[in-house]
Protein backbone atom coordinates (compact mmCIF):
# COMPACT_ATOMS: atom_id res chain seq x y z
CA UNK A 1 0.00 0.00 0.00
CA UNK A 2 1.57 3.22 -0.72
CA UNK A 3 1.18 5.41 2.19
CA UNK A 4 0.00 8.60 -0.11
CA UNK A 5 -3.16 7.24 -0.33
CA UNK A 6 -3.62 7.63 2.89
CA UNK A 7 -5.55 10.91 3.61
CA UNK A 8 -6.95 11.85 7.18
CA UNK A 9 -8.96 15.26 7.79
CA UNK A 10 -7.75 18.66 9.20
CA UNK A 11 -10.01 18.42 11.81
CA UNK A 12 -7.91 14.84 12.68
CA UNK A 13 -4.45 16.73 12.14
CA UNK A 14 -5.96 19.77 14.86
CA UNK A 15 -6.25 17.04 17.20
CA UNK A 16 -3.22 15.35 17.06
CA UNK A 17 -1.22 18.65 16.73
CA UNK A 18 -2.72 19.36 20.78
CA UNK A 19 -2.63 15.33 21.94
CA UNK A 20 1.36 15.75 20.76
CA UNK A 21 1.64 19.25 23.00
CA UNK A 22 -0.41 17.94 25.76
CA UNK A 23 1.26 14.91 25.61
CA UNK A 24 4.25 15.23 27.82
CA UNK A 25 3.99 18.79 28.43
CA UNK A 26 0.76 18.86 31.02
CA UNK A 27 2.45 16.66 33.09
CA UNK A 28 6.17 17.74 32.86
CA UNK A 29 6.33 21.42 32.10
CA UNK A 30 4.39 22.80 35.25
CA UNK A 31 7.13 21.93 37.51
CA UNK A 32 10.17 22.98 35.12
CA UNK A 33 8.90 26.19 34.62
CA UNK A 34 8.02 26.85 38.22
CA UNK A 35 11.70 26.19 38.86
CA UNK A 36 12.83 28.75 36.18
CA UNK A 37 10.40 31.84 36.84
CA UNK A 38 8.69 30.97 40.03
CA UNK A 39 5.31 32.92 40.58
CA UNK A 40 5.42 34.12 36.72
CA UNK A 41 5.74 30.90 35.20
CA UNK A 42 2.03 32.04 33.49
CA UNK A 43 4.39 34.82 31.66
CA UNK A 44 6.67 32.29 30.63
CA UNK A 45 3.80 29.90 29.17
CA UNK A 46 1.78 33.20 27.50
CA UNK A 47 5.19 33.43 25.87
CA UNK A 48 5.84 30.56 24.49
CA UNK A 49 2.50 30.40 23.13
CA UNK A 50 3.41 33.63 21.25
CA UNK A 51 6.35 32.30 19.83
CA UNK A 52 4.55 28.78 19.18
CA UNK A 53 2.02 30.86 17.07
CA UNK A 54 4.89 31.99 15.22
CA UNK A 55 6.52 29.05 14.85
CA UNK A 56 3.54 27.07 13.66
CA UNK A 57 3.18 30.22 11.40
CA UNK A 58 7.29 29.40 9.48
CA UNK A 59 5.86 25.66 9.49
CA UNK A 60 2.78 26.66 7.62
CA UNK A 61 4.72 28.59 5.01
CA UNK A 62 7.00 25.46 4.13
CA UNK A 63 3.89 23.55 4.11
CA UNK A 64 2.57 25.80 1.47
CA UNK A 65 6.16 25.68 -0.31
CA UNK A 66 5.99 21.67 -0.45
CA UNK A 67 2.44 20.72 -0.27
CA UNK A 68 3.15 17.09 -1.39
CA UNK A 69 6.34 16.43 0.55
CA UNK A 70 7.11 15.59 4.01
CA UNK A 71 10.14 17.17 5.96
CA UNK A 72 12.68 14.55 4.68
CA UNK A 73 11.52 14.73 1.00
CA UNK A 74 11.95 18.98 1.47
CA UNK A 75 15.50 18.49 2.43
CA UNK A 76 16.56 16.12 -0.25
CA UNK A 77 14.48 18.44 -2.68
CA UNK A 78 16.16 22.00 -1.10
CA UNK A 79 19.65 20.65 -0.11
CA UNK A 80 20.22 18.20 -2.73
CA UNK A 81 20.77 14.26 -2.57
CA UNK A 82 23.35 14.15 0.14
CA UNK A 83 23.27 16.90 1.80
CA UNK A 84 19.36 16.57 2.21
CA UNK A 85 19.81 12.82 3.09
CA UNK A 86 22.90 13.54 5.97
CA UNK A 87 20.56 16.40 7.06
CA UNK A 88 17.40 13.49 6.97
CA UNK A 89 19.95 11.53 9.08
CA UNK A 90 20.20 13.57 11.78
CA UNK A 91 16.22 13.99 12.00
CA UNK A 92 15.50 10.13 12.11
CA UNK A 93 18.37 9.98 15.02
CA UNK A 94 16.84 12.76 16.66
CA UNK A 95 12.53 11.25 16.05
CA UNK A 96 13.90 8.02 17.45
CA UNK A 97 15.56 9.64 20.13
CA UNK A 98 12.58 11.45 21.04
CA UNK A 99 10.89 8.47 20.78
CA UNK A 100 12.66 6.73 22.98
CA UNK A 101 12.24 9.69 25.38
CA UNK A 102 8.58 9.38 25.25
CA UNK A 103 8.30 6.39 26.04
CA UNK A 104 10.96 6.32 29.03
CA UNK A 105 8.68 9.45 30.28
CA UNK A 106 6.04 7.47 30.59
CA UNK A 107 7.80 4.72 32.36
CA UNK A 108 9.33 6.36 34.80
CA UNK A 109 5.68 7.86 36.09
CA UNK A 110 4.30 4.36 36.02
CA UNK A 111 6.88 3.01 37.66
CA UNK A 112 7.17 5.87 40.41
CA UNK A 113 3.55 6.87 41.31
CA UNK A 114 1.00 3.65 39.74
CA UNK A 115 2.60 0.32 39.27
CA UNK A 116 5.36 0.47 41.68
CA UNK A 117 6.78 -3.18 42.20
CA UNK A 118 6.66 -3.75 38.20
CA UNK A 119 10.34 -3.81 35.97
CA UNK A 120 10.08 -0.52 33.89
CA UNK A 121 11.20 -2.56 30.74
CA UNK A 122 7.83 -4.31 30.86
CA UNK A 123 6.05 -0.91 31.04
CA UNK A 124 8.01 0.23 28.26
CA UNK A 125 7.63 -3.28 26.23
CA UNK A 126 3.49 -2.88 26.18
CA UNK A 127 3.82 0.73 25.96
CA UNK A 128 5.68 0.79 22.97
CA UNK A 129 4.02 -2.53 21.27
CA UNK A 130 0.58 -1.11 21.10
CA UNK A 131 2.46 1.92 19.64
CA UNK A 132 3.83 -0.73 16.68
CA UNK A 133 0.33 -1.87 16.23
CA UNK A 134 -0.62 1.88 15.67
CA UNK A 135 2.42 2.33 13.08
CA UNK A 136 1.57 -1.01 11.75
CA UNK A 137 -1.99 0.46 11.15
CA UNK A 138 -1.43 3.67 9.98
CA UNK A 139 -2.23 6.78 10.08
CA UNK A 140 -5.94 6.99 9.33
CA UNK A 141 -6.67 4.33 12.43
CA UNK A 142 -4.38 6.47 14.35
CA UNK A 143 -6.33 9.50 13.45
CA UNK A 144 -9.47 8.23 13.95
CA UNK A 145 -8.50 6.81 17.01
CA UNK A 146 -7.80 10.35 18.20
CA UNK A 147 -10.74 11.40 17.14
CA UNK A 148 -12.46 9.16 19.38
CA UNK A 149 -10.06 9.83 22.54
CA UNK A 150 -10.77 13.96 21.80
CA UNK A 151 -14.15 14.24 24.23
CA UNK A 152 -12.90 12.06 26.39
CA UNK A 153 -9.76 14.10 27.35
CA UNK A 154 -11.83 17.52 27.14
CA UNK A 155 -14.24 16.34 29.98
CA UNK A 156 -11.14 15.25 32.11
CA UNK A 157 -9.51 18.68 31.49
CA UNK A 158 -13.02 20.45 31.99
CA UNK A 159 -13.95 18.22 35.25
CA UNK A 160 -9.97 18.47 36.91
CA UNK A 161 -10.75 22.68 36.25
CA UNK A 162 -14.08 22.57 37.68
CA UNK A 163 -13.43 20.22 40.65
CA UNK A 164 -10.30 22.34 41.93
CA UNK A 165 -12.26 25.50 42.51
CA UNK A 166 -12.29 25.21 45.82
CA UNK A 167 -8.80 25.05 45.79
CA UNK A 168 -7.61 28.05 44.35
CA UNK A 169 -5.21 30.42 46.22
CA UNK A 170 -4.83 33.75 44.59
CA UNK A 171 -1.87 34.58 46.82
CA UNK A 172 0.08 32.32 45.01
CA UNK A 173 0.32 34.22 42.30
CA UNK A 174 1.88 37.46 44.51
CA UNK A 175 4.17 39.51 44.12
CA UNK A 176 3.36 39.54 40.27
CA UNK A 177 6.69 40.06 38.48
CA UNK A 178 8.97 39.68 41.20
CA UNK A 179 11.41 37.92 39.60
CA UNK A 180 13.91 39.06 36.90
CA UNK A 181 13.37 38.76 33.09
CA UNK A 182 15.22 36.64 32.38
CA UNK A 183 14.18 33.73 34.71
CA UNK A 184 10.70 34.52 32.55
CA UNK A 185 12.63 34.25 29.97
CA UNK A 186 14.61 30.78 31.11
CA UNK A 187 11.02 29.54 31.60
CA UNK A 188 9.58 30.19 27.69
CA UNK A 189 12.75 28.44 26.82
CA UNK A 190 11.84 25.34 28.44
CA UNK A 191 8.60 25.69 27.49
CA UNK A 192 10.02 25.79 23.70
CA UNK A 193 12.00 22.92 24.32
CA UNK A 194 9.71 20.42 25.50
CA UNK A 195 6.43 20.19 23.08
CA UNK A 196 7.06 23.22 21.22
CA UNK A 197 10.31 23.05 18.63
CA UNK A 198 9.42 19.05 18.98
CA UNK A 199 5.99 20.11 16.80
CA UNK A 200 8.73 19.68 13.58
CA UNK A 201 7.57 15.94 13.97
CA UNK A 202 4.18 16.85 12.59
CA UNK A 203 5.73 18.34 9.26
CA UNK A 204 6.41 14.28 8.60
CA UNK A 205 2.55 13.47 8.18
CA UNK A 206 1.33 16.56 6.48
CA UNK A 207 1.23 15.66 2.98
CA UNK A 208 -1.32 12.98 3.80
CA UNK A 209 -3.85 15.07 4.75
CA UNK A 210 -6.87 15.51 2.53
CA UNK A 211 -6.18 17.77 -0.93
CA UNK A 212 -9.15 19.47 -0.72
CA UNK A 213 -8.71 20.43 2.90
CA UNK A 214 -5.23 21.90 2.54
CA UNK A 215 -5.88 25.56 2.49
CA UNK A 216 -7.65 24.90 5.82
CA UNK A 217 -4.30 22.71 6.65
CA UNK A 218 -2.84 26.53 8.11
CA UNK A 219 -5.76 27.43 10.33
CA UNK A 220 -5.50 23.72 11.47
CA UNK A 221 -2.41 23.76 12.66
CA UNK A 222 -3.34 27.01 14.37
CA UNK A 223 -5.98 25.87 16.52
CA UNK A 224 -4.46 22.61 17.40
CA UNK A 225 -0.88 24.52 18.64
CA UNK A 226 -3.38 27.11 20.33
CA UNK A 227 -5.64 24.59 22.32
CA UNK A 228 -2.45 22.30 23.26
CA UNK A 229 -0.47 25.21 24.70
CA UNK A 230 -3.73 26.38 26.33
CA UNK A 231 -4.38 23.03 28.13
CA UNK A 232 -0.54 23.17 29.11
CA UNK A 233 -1.08 26.56 30.82
CA UNK A 234 -4.53 26.12 32.11
CA UNK A 235 -2.66 22.87 34.10
CA UNK A 236 0.40 25.07 35.12
CA UNK A 237 -1.85 27.71 36.63
CA UNK A 238 -3.67 25.72 38.26
CA UNK A 239 -0.75 23.79 39.81
CA UNK A 240 0.36 27.30 41.06
CA UNK A 241 -3.15 28.20 42.49
CA UNK A 242 -3.89 25.20 44.05
CA UNK A 243 -0.09 23.54 44.87
CA UNK A 244 2.02 26.68 44.91
CA UNK A 245 5.65 27.27 44.05
CA UNK A 246 7.70 25.32 46.50
CA UNK A 247 5.71 22.08 46.55
CA UNK A 248 5.35 22.14 42.11
CA UNK A 249 9.18 22.73 41.99
CA UNK A 250 10.09 20.18 44.51
CA UNK A 251 7.69 17.28 42.41
CA UNK A 252 8.21 15.70 39.15
CA UNK A 253 4.72 14.87 38.40
CA UNK A 254 2.79 18.10 39.75
CA UNK A 255 -0.35 17.29 37.53
CA UNK A 256 -0.61 14.43 38.91
CA UNK A 257 -0.57 15.52 42.89
CA UNK A 258 -3.35 17.88 41.76
CA UNK A 259 -5.63 14.89 40.97
CA UNK A 260 -5.25 13.64 44.77
CA UNK A 261 -6.40 17.33 46.12
CA UNK A 262 -9.78 17.17 44.74
CA UNK A 263 -12.19 16.85 47.20
CA UNK A 264 -15.92 17.11 46.69
CA UNK A 265 -17.88 16.64 49.63
CA UNK A 266 -17.04 13.53 51.15
CA UNK A 267 -17.80 11.27 48.27
CA UNK A 268 -15.61 12.58 45.40
CA UNK A 269 -12.24 12.38 45.99
CA UNK A 270 -8.47 11.18 45.06
CA UNK A 271 -9.15 10.93 41.48
CA UNK A 272 -6.43 11.20 40.14
CA UNK A 273 -6.64 8.18 38.20
CA UNK A 274 -8.34 10.69 35.74
CA UNK A 275 -5.16 12.59 35.42
CA UNK A 276 -3.00 9.88 34.45
CA UNK A 277 -5.47 8.30 32.14
CA UNK A 278 -5.44 12.09 30.55
CA UNK A 279 -2.02 11.75 30.16
CA UNK A 280 -1.30 8.17 29.01
CA UNK A 281 -3.83 8.48 26.32
CA UNK A 282 -2.21 11.80 25.01
CA UNK A 283 1.46 10.76 25.35
CA UNK A 284 0.66 7.95 23.76
CA UNK A 285 -0.60 10.18 20.25
CA UNK A 286 2.64 11.73 20.88
CA UNK A 287 4.73 8.54 21.07
CA UNK A 288 3.47 6.90 18.29
CA UNK A 289 3.60 9.99 16.23
CA UNK A 290 7.21 10.11 16.99
CA UNK A 291 7.81 6.22 16.31
CA UNK A 292 5.64 6.69 12.86
CA UNK A 293 7.92 9.76 11.91
CA UNK A 294 10.98 8.03 12.88
CA UNK A 295 9.95 4.64 10.44
CA UNK A 296 8.61 6.79 7.64
CA UNK A 297 12.08 8.82 7.65
CA UNK A 298 13.96 6.03 7.23
CA UNK A 299 12.12 4.22 4.57
CA UNK A 300 12.08 7.82 2.69
CA UNK A 301 16.07 8.15 3.31
CA UNK A 302 16.73 4.71 1.41
CA UNK A 303 13.64 4.79 -0.95
CA UNK A 304 11.60 1.67 0.20
CA UNK A 305 8.67 1.34 -1.20
CA UNK A 306 6.74 0.52 2.16
CA UNK A 307 7.94 2.11 6.02
CA UNK A 308 5.99 -0.95 7.61
CA UNK A 309 8.64 -3.71 7.65
CA UNK A 310 10.94 -1.22 9.76
CA UNK A 311 8.34 -0.95 12.34
CA UNK A 312 9.60 -4.09 14.33
CA UNK A 313 13.37 -4.29 13.84
CA UNK A 314 13.19 -0.07 15.44
CA UNK A 315 11.54 -1.31 18.45
CA UNK A 316 14.59 -2.91 19.55
CA UNK A 317 16.63 0.35 19.52
CA UNK A 318 14.11 2.64 20.72
CA UNK A 319 13.54 0.00 24.04
CA UNK A 320 17.17 0.07 24.33
CA UNK A 321 17.80 3.96 24.65
CA UNK A 322 14.09 4.27 26.28
CA UNK A 323 16.06 2.60 29.45
CA UNK A 324 19.87 3.83 29.18
CA UNK A 325 19.35 7.31 27.82
CA UNK A 326 18.14 8.67 31.25
CA UNK A 327 19.73 7.32 34.29
CA UNK A 328 16.77 8.90 36.38
CA UNK A 329 14.70 11.67 36.63
CA UNK A 330 16.73 14.31 38.40
CA UNK A 331 19.01 13.93 35.78
CA UNK A 332 15.95 14.02 33.01
CA UNK A 333 15.24 17.30 34.83
CA UNK A 334 18.76 18.51 34.50
CA UNK A 335 19.09 17.78 30.90
CA UNK A 336 15.50 19.71 30.35
CA UNK A 337 16.50 22.43 32.30
CA UNK A 338 19.36 23.66 30.40
CA UNK A 339 20.20 21.59 27.22
CA UNK A 340 17.38 20.39 26.04
CA UNK A 341 16.29 23.40 23.80
CA UNK A 342 19.18 23.95 22.70
CA UNK A 343 19.09 20.54 20.89
CA UNK A 344 15.55 20.96 19.54
CA UNK A 345 16.26 24.29 18.93
CA UNK A 346 18.43 22.97 15.95
CA UNK A 347 15.87 20.63 14.38
CA UNK A 348 12.86 22.93 15.25
CA UNK A 349 14.43 26.06 14.33
CA UNK A 350 17.42 26.47 12.68
CA UNK A 351 17.73 23.46 9.90
CA UNK A 352 13.69 24.45 8.96
CA UNK A 353 14.66 28.60 8.42
CA UNK A 354 18.26 27.29 6.58
CA UNK A 355 15.22 25.02 4.71
CA UNK A 356 12.87 27.83 4.25
CA UNK A 357 15.52 30.58 3.14
CA UNK A 358 17.24 27.89 0.90
CA UNK A 359 14.38 27.21 -0.86
CA UNK A 360 13.34 30.88 -1.34
CA UNK A 361 16.59 31.50 -2.94
CA UNK A 362 16.31 28.68 -5.09
CA UNK A 363 12.76 29.89 -6.50
CA UNK A 364 14.46 33.42 -6.68
CA UNK A 365 17.39 32.47 -8.84
CA UNK A 366 15.14 30.14 -10.86
CA UNK A 367 12.84 33.34 -11.78
CA UNK A 368 16.16 35.68 -12.62
CA UNK A 369 17.21 32.76 -14.62
CA UNK A 370 13.51 32.43 -16.60
CA UNK B 1 24.04 -11.12 32.34
CA UNK B 2 20.55 -13.24 33.11
CA UNK B 3 20.55 -15.94 30.37
CA UNK B 4 16.91 -16.16 30.11
CA UNK B 5 17.33 -12.61 28.99
CA UNK B 6 19.49 -13.26 26.09
CA UNK B 7 17.11 -16.59 25.33
CA UNK B 8 13.89 -13.84 25.32
CA UNK B 9 16.02 -11.74 22.54
CA UNK B 10 16.38 -14.73 20.71
CA UNK B 11 13.16 -15.49 20.61
CA UNK B 12 12.12 -12.34 20.02
CA UNK B 13 14.18 -11.46 16.96
CA UNK B 14 13.47 -15.10 15.25
CA UNK B 15 9.01 -13.52 15.89
CA UNK B 16 9.83 -10.73 14.42
CA UNK B 17 11.44 -11.68 11.26
CA UNK B 18 8.99 -14.33 10.86
CA UNK B 19 6.02 -11.56 11.12
CA UNK B 20 8.06 -9.55 8.85
CA UNK B 21 9.26 -11.74 6.16
CA UNK B 22 5.94 -11.82 4.10
CA UNK B 23 6.28 -8.22 3.40
CA UNK B 24 10.52 -8.29 2.78
CA UNK B 25 10.16 -10.73 0.15
CA UNK B 26 7.11 -9.10 -1.46
CA UNK B 27 9.19 -6.09 -2.06
CA UNK B 28 11.80 -8.21 -3.98
CA UNK B 29 14.28 -5.78 -4.02
CA UNK B 30 17.60 -6.31 -2.71
CA UNK B 31 18.30 -2.67 -1.27
CA UNK B 32 14.88 -3.77 1.44
CA UNK B 33 16.36 -6.40 2.50
CA UNK B 34 19.61 -4.84 3.19
CA UNK B 35 18.12 -1.97 5.20
CA UNK B 36 15.96 -4.50 7.20
CA UNK B 37 18.52 -6.31 8.13
CA UNK B 38 20.92 -3.66 9.03
CA UNK B 39 17.97 -1.81 11.30
CA UNK B 40 17.49 -5.20 12.77
CA UNK B 41 21.14 -5.96 13.19
CA UNK B 42 21.55 -2.56 14.81
CA UNK B 43 18.68 -2.64 17.26
CA UNK B 44 19.49 -6.44 18.67
CA UNK B 45 23.30 -5.85 19.02
CA UNK B 46 22.17 -2.99 21.35
CA UNK B 47 19.82 -4.56 23.00
CA UNK B 48 22.48 -8.02 23.39
CA UNK B 49 25.23 -5.20 24.43
CA UNK B 50 22.77 -3.85 27.07
CA UNK B 51 22.35 -7.61 28.17
CA UNK B 52 25.60 -8.02 28.68
CA UNK B 53 25.78 -4.48 30.90
CA UNK B 54 28.60 -2.79 28.33
CA UNK B 55 28.02 0.80 28.47
CA UNK B 56 26.31 2.18 25.43
CA UNK B 57 26.63 5.23 23.00
CA UNK B 58 24.52 7.69 24.98
CA UNK B 59 23.04 10.92 22.90
CA UNK B 60 22.22 12.59 26.52
CA UNK B 61 25.93 12.67 27.18
CA UNK B 62 26.75 13.99 23.79
CA UNK B 63 24.03 17.09 24.33
CA UNK B 64 25.40 17.82 27.47
CA UNK B 65 28.86 17.25 25.86
CA UNK B 66 28.22 20.15 22.74
CA UNK B 67 25.86 22.60 24.63
CA UNK B 68 27.99 22.76 28.00
CA UNK B 69 29.73 25.80 26.57
CA UNK B 70 26.33 28.01 25.89
CA UNK B 71 25.06 26.95 29.34
CA UNK B 72 28.02 28.00 31.50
Amino acid sequence: MNQKDVAISVQQFAIFVSFYIIGSAVILIPSLLIIQAKQDAWVSALLAMVIAVMLTFGYGKLIQMFPDKTLIEMNEAVFGKWIGKAISLLYVTYFVFLTALVTRTLGDFMVTQILVQTPMEVIHLLFLLVGVMGVRLGLEVLARTAEIFFPPVLMFCILVILFLLPNYEVENFQPILENSILSIWKGTWTFLGIPIFDLIVLLMITPYIKKEERPRLQRGFLIGTIGGCAVVSIFLVLCLAVLGVDFTSRNTYPTYILGKRIAIGHFLERIEGIVAILWVMTIFFKMTICYFASVLALAQIFRLRDYKCLILPLCYTIMVYSIISIPNMSYFRMIALHYWTFYVAIFGAVFPLLLFFTAKFRQLSAKKEQ
Amino acid sequence: MNGMNVFLLIIATVAVILIDWPEVRQARTKKQMIVYFSVLGIGVTLAFLHLLDIPLFNPTNIIVWLFRPFVG
